[in-house]
């Protein structure tokens, strides 16, 4: 389970969050939506130990990310928003690379099911990176968080950039990671694709996390004239 | 760690300036191994004409006084030092023989260009200038866009926080780095030795010994300054700010504080001038025996032999007293001598210690005395020298004395003659280098220091990455 625990992140004396707190059980998939400086990625960053709370804590399956990120950091996979990866290795090299250092070992054809099961298409794997689009990068990224077997995802703005039909893809992998029990917390500006993907949106604003609803109990257009309630006052 | 190491040397070799890199430093090693090449045969092509030269005529010397004979003097030569063409340290301002005669013992030039212990020349493009300061400066090149992959694309965040840390991510491009850096110093070295080798050049054994030490700090060397760059450049904003930071640094290190060392050195522990050590000298030389002098002093030292020898006059005497004043005046001149040369030494290791310390906060300093002492080009050497070679000059001196005292009589000086086999009987000067073993155990403080830095540099990259 990942838990925030009345988080609070000062950057120079301005507060990034304000005593944010929230759960995401096992499974779910979580999105916070927001605009930007809502502190959505510094949320994410918290999580993936890339920055420390000034108070309260982030917390994954009980551990405090800040005190022990060692102990849980097998079962974490996080892909950023501009995700690269070494563009002079093709897919199939970049995930080897990455497996080894990270002390698993599989064979070609295991990495490229990896692949497959990210939704790259077999005629990319043996590409140099430097000629993908972001969407067939992140592609890779997410083989890697199936290789590492992570138990939570952290996808930092996933969709930004995307076109249409990578975004669908996208929406399509988000729910078959769901499916293998797979923990997302991610952020979006894309409140429609949220609503599909996600099993709870939070809406966040300033540093504050406004409300946590179940995607279940609203529709696209009760969600955006909630969201636009909340930017608006 | 392997396919990581092996994908940092396809990144760096990427990188549009490696090439560059790689016909800068051939470039520079074909103009440095020529001209230190050159520097060498040119010194040993001297001492070889002219150390046989003077041989010849001092062994084929018309006959003459024994006395006459010492002021004819002889040459001390350095021998032949296939080392220094790796680093040829002070040889270029110190030279590679001297003039011995009787009362006259060798200088210690205390000119500017010698009185500092570090002797740093910049301006000469040789080996050790590739070695110590152009191919640093390439390795810097290098260093300063090796996180321009990870920072450019969230790469690094996606690295430390799936696989390793940036700490391991440093290490791992340093091993790299390193690697390429290590080929490179051993390849060249090797090819120098060939070429040269093919070109007539003696390598011993123990010169290859030394050389294996040299290449070995060389290294560490060039670890210490892939460390220093690599973690500027991972704390640097980006590749500009990582440039100008590690320029700024290389300049205080490579220029800026071996000239503190050099003034810091020269105000705590000042030289005499030439002029003053040489007045210094005459001046206690007068006070005390003088072998061609008739003064009181001098009375009381033929006094003495009388009266050892049970006579009243020097006629009586079975051995020269001319021979035995100039043995006396000899023996005192060089005590006088070697008081004052060994005060002057005392100086200058006192400012080869502060600059030791100084060299704490500067590797370039430290691989520079390093280099110097394994390849006996530096002042240590130079002393050795030159005490072998007074030591010589008393010898000579003092068997051309003693002949004097014990095969004339007095009043013979102008009938008295020595031939060729008295010549061919004092035998020619040989200097005695030291052996690698004795330049570890002196450098010992340079080898703790470098070593120091190494690990106080893991240290930090353990803390700071």
């Amino acid at each position: 389970m990942l838990e925030a625990i009345s988080i609070v992140k000062d950057y120079k004396g301005q507060k990034a969050l304000n005593y944010v707190s929230f759960k995401v059980n096992l499974g779910e998939v979580f999105c916070l939506v927001g605009a930007n400086g809502a502190g959505k990625s510094t949320l994410i960053k918290l999580f993936t130990g890339q920055l420390t709370p000034t108070t309260g804590s982030a917390n994954i399956d009980g551990y405090s990310v800040a005190g022990d990120f060692n102990a849980v950091k097998h079962k974490v996979a996080y892909i950023p928003e501009n995700l690269m990866l070494y563009g002079h290795l093709n897919a199939i090299e970049n995930l080897d690379l990455f497996c080894s250092v990270s002390n698993l070992k599989y064979t070609t054809n295991e990495l490229s099911l990896f692949l497959r099961q990210a939704g790259l298409n077999e005629v990319h794997y043996s590409k140099r990176l430097e000629n993908y689009s972001k969407g067939m990068r992140q592609k890779v990224g997410i083989a890697y968080a199936l290789a590492k077997k992570a138990e939570y995802l952290f996808l930092d703005e996933p969709t930004s950039g995307l076109d249409p039909k990578s975004i669908i893809e996208f929406s399509e992998i988000i729910k078959q990671l769901s499916k293998t029990g797979i923990t997302i917390l991610m952020t979006s500006h894309d409140l429609h694709r949220s609503i599909n993907d996600a099993d709870k949106i939070g809406i966040m604003k300033d540093g504050n996390l406004l409300e946590v609803i179940e995607t279940d109990d609203y529709t696209h257009s009760e969600l955006e004239e909630k969201y636009m309630n909340y930017m608006i006052n | 760690m392997k396919k990581i190491i092996i994908n940092e040397l396809k990144i760096i070799k990427n990188q549009k300036i490696f090439v560059g890199y790689l016909i800068a430093i051939i470039s520079l090693w074909v103009v440095a191994t020529t001209i230190s090449f050159k520097q060498y045969k040119g010194e040993e092509a001297v001492r070889n004409q002219f150390n046989n030269y003077h041989r010849q005529l001092w062994e084929n010397q018309d006959p003459k006084n024994p006395h006459m004979a010492a002021h004819y003097g002889s040459f001390a030569f350095k021998p032949a030092n296939s080392l220094s063409i790796f680093d040829n340290g002070i040889n270029s301002y110190s030279g590679s023989f001297i003039y011995l005669e009787a009362h006259r013992q060798n200088d210690f030039i205390c000119s500017p260009a010698q009185n500092s212990s570090i002797f740093l020349r910049l301006g000469e493009l040789n080996l050790s200038f590739l070695f110590q300061i152009a191919i640093p400066l390439l390795i810097l090149s290098l260093c300063v866009g090796m996180f321009n992959t990870e920072k450019s694309s969230d790469l690094i965040s996606f690295i430390s926080v799936n696989s390793f840390s940036t700490k391991k991510l440093l290490l791992y491009k340093s091993y790299a780095l390193l690697l390429i850096n290590s080929a490179i110093y051993v390849g060249l070295y090797a090819l120098t030795v060939i070429l040269t080798s093919i070109m007539g050049v003696q390598w011993a054994l123990a010169d290859l010994l030394s050389l294996t030490g040299l290449l070995f700090s060389q290294l560490v060397f060039s670890y210490i300054l892939i460390l220093l760059f690599l973690l500027i450049a991972l704390k640097a904003k980006d590749i500009k700010q990582a440039t100008i930071v590690s320029l700024s640094v290389w300049i205080l290190l490579f220029f800026i504080l071996p000239r503190i060392a050099v003034n810091v050195c020269n105000t705590l522990y000042p030289l005499p001038s030439n002029l003053a050590f040489k007045e210094e000298i005459k001046k206690d030389i007068d006070n005390g025996i003088n072998g061609h002098g008739k003064g009181d002093r001098e009375k009381l030292v033929i006094d003495s032999v009388l009266k050892a020898n049970h006579v009243d006059s020097t006629y009586k005497l079975p051995v020269n007293i001319d021979g035995i004043m100039l043995f006396k005046g000899e023996e005192y001149s060089s005590i006088v001598y070697n008081k004052h040369f060994s005060d002057l030494k005392n100086v200058i290791l006192k400012q080869q210690q502060t600059a030791e310390v100084i060299s704490l906060f500067s590797p370039y300093l430290l691989i520079k005395n390093l280099s110097m002492s394994i390849c006996k080009t530096d002042l240590r050497s130079e002393f050795n020298f030159r005490e072998q070679a007074e030591n010589y000059r008393y010898y000579f001196v003092q068997e051309l004395n003693n002949n004097m005292k014990l095969k004339s009589k007095e009043n013979e000086f102008n009938t008295y003659k020595i031939h060729k086999s008295d010549f061919l009987a004092i035998k020619d000067f040989h200097y005695q280098a030291d052996h690698f073993y004795d330049v570890i155990k002196h450098s010992w403080l340079e080898i703790i220091l470098i070593m120091g830095l190494l690990s106080f540099l893991l240290i930090m990259v353990k803390l700071k990455a």
